[in-house]
């Protein structure tokens, strides 16, 4: 199996020196660390000094790792992996709904992942330090005697494992996903001749209808019910002079905002006051 | 229920028979224009308003609610029968329990209760990322928090692109951003959907 | 400024029931959903990184805490004032939506006013609303 230990170096590698490149190369440092755990620790004028040296030492390690793998170099991972477990602990406690910061601009919740692909990490730099020569000599460097095949089937695989343990990376291959599935099984597609309640209202808000008369509506609806090709909406209304009221509007179910039919009872003396307007249109 | 729908129908028949607006004329008596007296004086920018109150139910009795603001004091808010009550849709008072969180907007009395024209109960108004559309619910994560966005048949609707509001969720776009206008399920973490903004 | 129009949403703020983004009194540290405020996307430099709304096209002039806005729903022609008291929205993630009354029409999410400020002017259950944002009444 030391085509396993001889695989992992590059896994880490490719890892380390990803993270290290978006810490380093990326920009706004400043928004970059806003609003993630390290912010909280280190405060504003600190923390993006330090995720930038951060970032410088994962591509040191990522090129010891290419260049000198070994149990010194696997050591070295382990001790930066155990570093994010650490962090990721600090940031669980005391900012839980802060962002990792970790690996992208994107800021996403922490969940169990993070700590899962922390540990994915400190596994492989071990699995690497075991392999290592003794004395820390490079007697299984991936260059030596390789088995190229079973090599990149490692790589590859442990790769996929860190994304899909990476929330950052969702947008790559699991919203398409659930995309595809909702295209598919179309859930939530809804009744299609139900016109919702919100429809009606919606037509009444945006009409001219409204704009003449809302000065005189007192609450949200009170209650509504159809007829007649109509959506009753009854509203608590105040008139002008403070007398009060009840305002009714006929909104029609097809959204014809022009034909919205207002009537106002006033409470004072029961009577129902309409007025006809002329309609140019 | 007679008398309920001895009522509906006169209020339909008025409704039907009301007037259509569609022209810049005076509403006579009810114009804006008509308004006669002092104008009620504005609430300053960043001053409490006092027609407005907010809190999670305490008690019910009768037509009185008690609710416990956020700033620790309590409101008297009295209803009646021409106070609109909204709790995922427009509903009675009966509908609302102690424990339910509540915004009301009406007028101070002088003896500091609120005559409350408009009640919303545990209303929520939220910009979420959308993580997942499953078969009854929507999973948002909504500043770092998951809620779970129940969709109610026949309630809950979607408008995309500021058109029409529609039933059909399915078009909510899964890995995006909406707007979120709902009913909170107290002391959880979940919502009833009302109504879903979504840019497609 | 000259007045700008975009869309209105409103938010809780404060200690506050139920999922409130802005507990603890917002970015201003006086935020309440019974005050008369609002959030500003460009309230400090640090927000604007957070709200971008250059990536919308949008220029907002930088205002500070405290500082007021006269909001007219374009629906309505209610206006209210209220002052800025945290930061938000996030415009960048809702480049172009629009919003229209007639043909008065918002477009991008360029405030969020408290409940008592939203309600003002609208119903709560509107979730969005076409404006006119002002720096005079």
């Amino acid at each position: 199996m030391t085509w396993l230990a001889q695989a992992q170096p590059l896994f880490l590698a490719g890892v380390f020196g990803w993270s290290g490149v978006l810490k380093t190369l990326a920009g706004d440092l400043g928004g970059r660390v806003a609003g993630t755990a390290l912010h909280r620790l280190l405060g504003g004028v600190v923390a993006p000094a330090a995720y930038f040296l951060l970032g410088v030492a994962e591509i040191a390690l990522a090129v010891s790792l290419l260049v000198d793998p070994g149990r010194a170099t696997a050591f070295a991972a382990a001790v930066m992996s155990g570093g994010f477990i650490v962090y990721l602990g600090y940031a669980a406690i005391a900012v839980p709904r802060a962002a990792c910061g970790c690996l992208s601009k994107r800021k996403v919740r922490q969940t169990w992942r993070g700590f899962a692909r922390a540990g994915l990490l400190m596994a492989s730099a071990v699995v690497a330090g075991a392999g290592g020569g003794a004395g820390g000599g490079t007697s299984s460097a991936w260059w030596d005697r390789p088995s190229w095949g079973a090599m990149a089937l490692v790589v590859v695989a442990e790769a996929a494992l860190f994304i899909a343990l990476s929330a950052e990376l969702d947008h790559l291959w699991l919203y398409p996903l659930r995309r595809l599935r909702v295209r598919v099984r179309r859930p939530l597609a809804g009744v299609s001749d139900v016109v919702p309640l919100q429809a009606s209202v919606s037509v009444l808000l945006r009409s001219y209808a409204w704009r003449r008369t809302s000065h005189l509506v007192a609450s949200d609806v009170l209650e509504h019910w159809d007829a007649d090709g109509h959506r009753i909406l009854v509203y608590n209304a105040r008139r002008p002079d403070g007398g009060r009221g009840t305002a009714l509007f006929a909104v029609p179910l097809d959204g014809d905002a022009a034909a919205i039919r207002f009537t106002f009872i006033d409470h004072t003396d029961e009577t129902s006051e309409q007025e006809a307007l002329a309609a140019p249109r | 229920m007679t008398t309920q729908v001895d009522r509906r129908r006169f209020l339909t028949s008025a409704a039907l028979g009301g007037a259509t607006i569609v022209g810049a004329t005076a509403l006579g008596s009810l114009a804006p224009e008509a308004a006669f007296g002092a104008v009620a004086p504005g609430v300053g920018p960043g001053d409490i308003d006092p027609q407005f109150a907010e809190g999670r139910v305490t008690s019910i009795s009768g037509s009185l609610i008690v609710a416990a603001g956020s700033d620790g004091t309590l409101s008297a808010i009295q209803t009646t029968t021409g106070t609109s009550v909204w709790k995922l849709t427009p509903t009675s008072l009966s509908a609302i329990r102690p424990g339910d969180g509540l915004y009301a907007r009406g007028v101070r009395m002088p003896d500091g209760s609120l005559a409350a024209d408009a009640l919303w109960v545990n209303i929520v108004s939220l910009d979420a990322h959308v993580a997942n559309l499953a078969s009854d619910h929507l999973d948002l994560d909504h500043h770092s928090s998951k809620i779970k966005a129940h969709v109610i048949s026949g309630v809950s609707a979607a408008v995309y692109n500021g058109t029409p509001p529609v039933t059909d969720l399915s078009h909510v776009p899964v890995g995006g951003h909406v707007h979120v206008v709902g009913a909170w399920r107290p002391d959880t973490s979940e919502i009833d959907i009302s109504t879903v903004y979504a840019k497609v | 400024m000259t007045a700008v129009y975009g869309e209105a949403s409103w938010f809780c703020c404060g200690a506050a029931w139920g999922p409130c983004g802005s507990a603890g009194g917002g970015a201003c540290g006086t935020c309440a959903s019974s005050k008369h405020q609002h959030a500003w996307p460009t309230v400090s430099s640090a927000c604007t990184g957070i709200t971008d709304p250059a990536a919308c096209g949008v220029s907002l002039t930088a205002r500070g805490c405290g500082f007021v806005h006269y909001v007219t729903n374009l629906c309505n022609s209610k206006e209210v004032s209220c002052s800025i008291a945290d930061c938000g929205p996030n415009v960048h993630l809702f480049c172009g939506e629009k919003t229209c009354c007639g043909t008065s029409c918002g477009t991008n999410r360029l405030i969020d006013l408290t409940a008592s400020a939203f309600s003002a002017v609208a119903s709560l259950s509107s979730g969005l609303i076409p404006v006119k944002i002002d720096v005079v009444a």
